[in-house]
């Protein structure tokens, strides 16, 4: 009976990494879908932030106080790009990680290749996250719960 | 139990298991074809936004420095 047991144990290992497997690229596409939803909050939030944030600037300059007005650029603008250039690397990374798994759908072409991009999923989330906060823009539910996906905090 | 009996339970056994296996692999790959399909959508909103996105930070931004500019002009004068 030996044989049995070990021959059933084989085979339910086998079922067992095979789910596993699965299970690894299902968190990764599931990392992936949430990190494209919190980036387009992300922008989404900073472009309407953005756009009072800057018509009061040009309120200011126009009303008088361009020194005002260009000292707030100087402070606001470096936040800004930082904003800009963490969701462009979200964004960048998604597509990057959409690329790795082409060809196949789900089934992925490089499978390590992909699962390589989950960890790099939760730090382009907490990067807007950051960026977003120290520019000022009030972060979105719809960022925080797509990114709380992620294990983003 | 005799070594042929042994034999038809192990192959019993691992045509169960294949079978199994088989109800495994696809159900999982349909999740998965699913999900792939989710993330992609996603990708696609994501473009989208991004496009529209910069198109209006990048129109903003140059309206503010041309005002700040001509504003300054018009200062120096």
């Amino acid at each position: 009976m030996s044989v049995v047991k070990t021959g059933g144990a084989v085979v339910a290992a086998l079922v067992v990494l095979l789910a596993g497997c699965a299970t690894a690229q299902r968190a990764a596409l599931l990392a992936e879908d949430s990190l494209a939803r919190a980036a387009t909050a992300g922008y989404l939030a900073l472009d309407q932030y953005d756009q009072q944030k800057v018509a009061a600037i040009k309120a200011q300059a126009q009303s008088g106080d361009v020194a005002g007005a260009m000292a707030e650029v100087q402070k606001y603008g470096p936040v800004r790009a930082r904003a800009i250039a963490a969701l462009d690397s979200a964004a960048g990374l998604i597509q990057a990680a959409d690329d790795a798994r082409q060809g196949t759908g789900a089934a992925v072409a490089d499978p390590k290749g992909f699962l390589d991009y989950a960890p790099q999923f939760v730090k382009a989330g907490a990067e807007i996250i950051a960026a977003l906060k120290d520019a000022g823009v009030p972060v979105p539910g719809a960022l925080t719960s797509a990114l709380s996906a992620l294990g983003v905090k | 139990m005799g070594a042929a009996e042994i034999a038809a339970l192990v192959l019993s056994l691992i045509g169960k298991a294949a079978e199994l296996g088989q109800q495994v692999y696809t159900s999982s790959q349909a999740d998965l074809a699913a999900l792939g399909q989710r993330a992609k959508d996603a990708l696609a909103v994501l473009s989208g936004e991004k496009t529209q996105a910069h198109a209006d930070l990048d129109a903003r931004w140059a309206d503010l420095q041309a005002t700040l500019d001509a504003l300054r002009a018009k200062a120096g004068k």
